[in-house]
């Protein structure tokens, strides 16, 4: 396709350009306004964590080289450990439980059944609800003199205790979560070949050793994602906490992403709140590594 | 039909019911409560139809703080984010599709890498990148720095490397320039990934909490998630307000879930657009 009529921009290209150089260029300008947005945005501002990280800066005055200085403070800070631990913590007690409730909900519905669309647009509606709503109305529902308590029968003051608060948090997270967990579960179910059963169960399989030896060898690409999408998801996560117990009390329930905002933007220890944010973007890049392995290896089965 | 099968049937219809039951249960109890005079919202045991029926908590909250000068500022950043998130990774993704140029495979992988930045990782420099630009407290800081993300850009790139390169061809040796082609010929074509892309930068807009709180502190230039975070940070702020404010915030959201259900749930599943 050799031409030389107007392309964009016509008139204005030099006139010994070829057709297939101003090609190039003209599709290089499709994508520069993205380019430069992720240029300034995230390219930067990731370079730019790198090296405060190795500063001491509170944003007005000018910054101060310590070399390895924040991150050796890190390592024996307990404010640190204990927004690990929290992260940690919310990951087990909010992941397991959603991806068990959801597998049942996605197990449940998965079969033609009365009311099925109505039953996956309820478990799924509270993933789609304002999370900054429901986590204000939920801080309501956890109170001591709550509805919850009430259904229960407990009297626990959930948010305003320590060795409570995060147990309020990842109730909320839970039932806010299990929607999306449902559907991902459910494309994958419906990704299984029925082929597959029709086969099994004129063998004699029951239900159980179908699930045992179909449905959770095939899902296992799909646990895998979940896996990794809750443990990034615990750690950003951030509005449940700063909305219904702003991290307290006596930071239990202050996760990661709390503790760079505290740490940078609250106390204005830019130097400090960068190196965490590193730990964090070490972590993440480990998990991305160990994700595309898998991935990759499904694919391979796959194909 | 044999009766056992019926049997399971039965049951697993009777389980839903009692998990929808759970799951409904504190929707039903925070728009009840929205409606409920103070004094009877924590009532036990729980009062599920309020009487009598207080519409005025709503008008009342709504002007408890400034929410309506928020939903203002959250419309507004809404479209343009909207608007910007359509727009320029559409572009990018016709640039990727249907072009070829000199380092294309590597920006594309990068700009991929990029969906795995959050927020939360990179908000103290992007802070510091904002204020110097000045745009602390300005719509431009508060709209641009999160308006598009790569996955929209990855997005268009897969539905625009579906269209048969062949009209393309056609139009380039009719002399269509490039931007026409863009516009009378992919964008047409791509028009069901353009909705999708737009509800789903909505829904994440208007939602949008941590970079509004890290970018405004002036109350004028607030969105509806900082007002009620407002509301909430008062001492003893009325619970009957926090509801009503709540609901406000989710019907929206609800609204257009209904509206594009399949559309939602499907994107939902393929990326998370949560968490």
């Amino acid at each position: 396709m050799e031409r030389t009529e107007s392309l964009w921009l016509g008139r204005f290209w030099p006139d010994n350009w070829r057709y297939h150089t101003r090609m190039k260029v003209v599709g290089f300008l499709f994508t520069l306004p993205v380019l430069v947005f992720f240029l300034v945005f995230n390219i930067y501002p990731i370079v730019s964590a790198i090296v405060i990280s190795f500063h001491e800066f509170d944003l007005f005055g000018p910054m101060t080289w310590v070399g390895l200085g924040n991150y050796e403070n890190l390592a024996g800070n307990k404010n640190f450990w204990s927004a690990m631990r929290v992260t940690l913590s919310f990951t087990l007690f909010f992941g397991p439980p959603a991806w068990l409730i959801a597998f049942i909900f996605a197990s449940l519905i998965r079969e033609k059944l009365i009311g099925r669309f109505f039953f996956r647009s309820v478990f799924f509606t509270p993933t789609i609800l304002s999370a900054v709503a429901m986590a204000t109305a939920w801080s309501l529902l956890l109170r001591q003199n709550g509805p919850l308590n009430a259904m229960l029968g407990l009297s626990v003051s959930w948010l305003t205790k320590q060795d409570s608060a995060l147990w309020g948090i990842v109730i909320m997270s839970v039932w806010q979560g299990v929607g999306w967990f449902m559907v991902v579960f459910l494309a994958g179910l419906q990704s299984i070949p029925q082929t597959f059963y029709e086969a099994a169960a004129i063998d004699g399989a029951g239900r159980w050793r179908l699930m045992r030896h179909i449905t959770l060898p095939m899902l296992r690409p799909v646990f895998a994602f979940v896996v990794i999408h809750t443990i990034i998801a615990g750690m950003k996560v951030f509005t449940p906490m700063f909305i219904m117990t702003g991290g307290g009390p006596n930071n239990a329930t202050r996760s990661m992403a709390m503790l760079i905002y505290h740490e940078g933007l609250r106390d204005l220890r830019m130097g400090r709140a960068s190196a965490v944010s590193m730990v964090g973007f070490v972590l993440i890049l480990i998990l991305t590594v160990v994700q595309l392995r898998l991935f990759r290896v499904h694919e391979g089965i796959e194909e | 039909m044999s009766e056992r099968s019926n049997v399971v049937r039965i049951a697993r219809f009777g389980l839903l019911c009692v998990f929808a039951a759970v799951m409904l249960f504190p929707m039903v109890w925070i728009v009840s409560g929205s409606l409920k005079p103070l004094e009877q919202v924590f009532l036990i045991p729980v009062k599920w139809i309020p009487d009598p029926v207080q519409w005025r908590n709503y008008p009342e909250a709504w002007t408890s703080e400034n929410f309506t000068r928020n939903l203002m500022n959250s419309l507004i950043v809404l479209f343009a984010q909207v608007g910007i998130q359509v727009f320029f990774p559409s572009l990018a993704g016709y640039g990727f599709a249907k072009h070829n140029f000199p380092g294309k495979e590597i920006m594309f992988v990068m700009i991929l890498g990029m969906s795995l930045l959050p927020l939360q990782i990179i908000m103290i420099p992007l802070f510091v990148i904002v204020k110097q630009l000045g745009w602390i407290n300005t719509y431009p800081g508060l709209i641009l720095p999160i308006s598009v993300n790569a996955f929209a850009v990855f997005f268009m790139r897969q539905f625009i490397s579906s269209i048969p390169t062949e009209y393309i061809d056609a139009a380039r040796v009719d002399g269509s320039g490039e931007l026409n082609i863009f516009f009378q010929i992919v964008v047409p074509m791509v028009k069901p990934a353009l909705v999708t892309l737009a509800l789903l930068a909505a829904l994440a807009s208007w939602d949008e909490f941590l970079w509004p709180l890290i970018v405004i502190s002036d109350q004028k230039l607030a969105t509806l998630p900082l007002g009620i975070s407002y509301l909430k940070s008062l001492y003893q702020a009325p619970a009957h307000w926090l509801l009503a404010v709540s609901v406000v915030m989710a019907t929206p959201l609800l609204l257009i879930f209904l509206f594009a259900q399949q559309r939602i749930i499907e994107s939902a599943a393929q990326t998370g657009i949560k968490g």
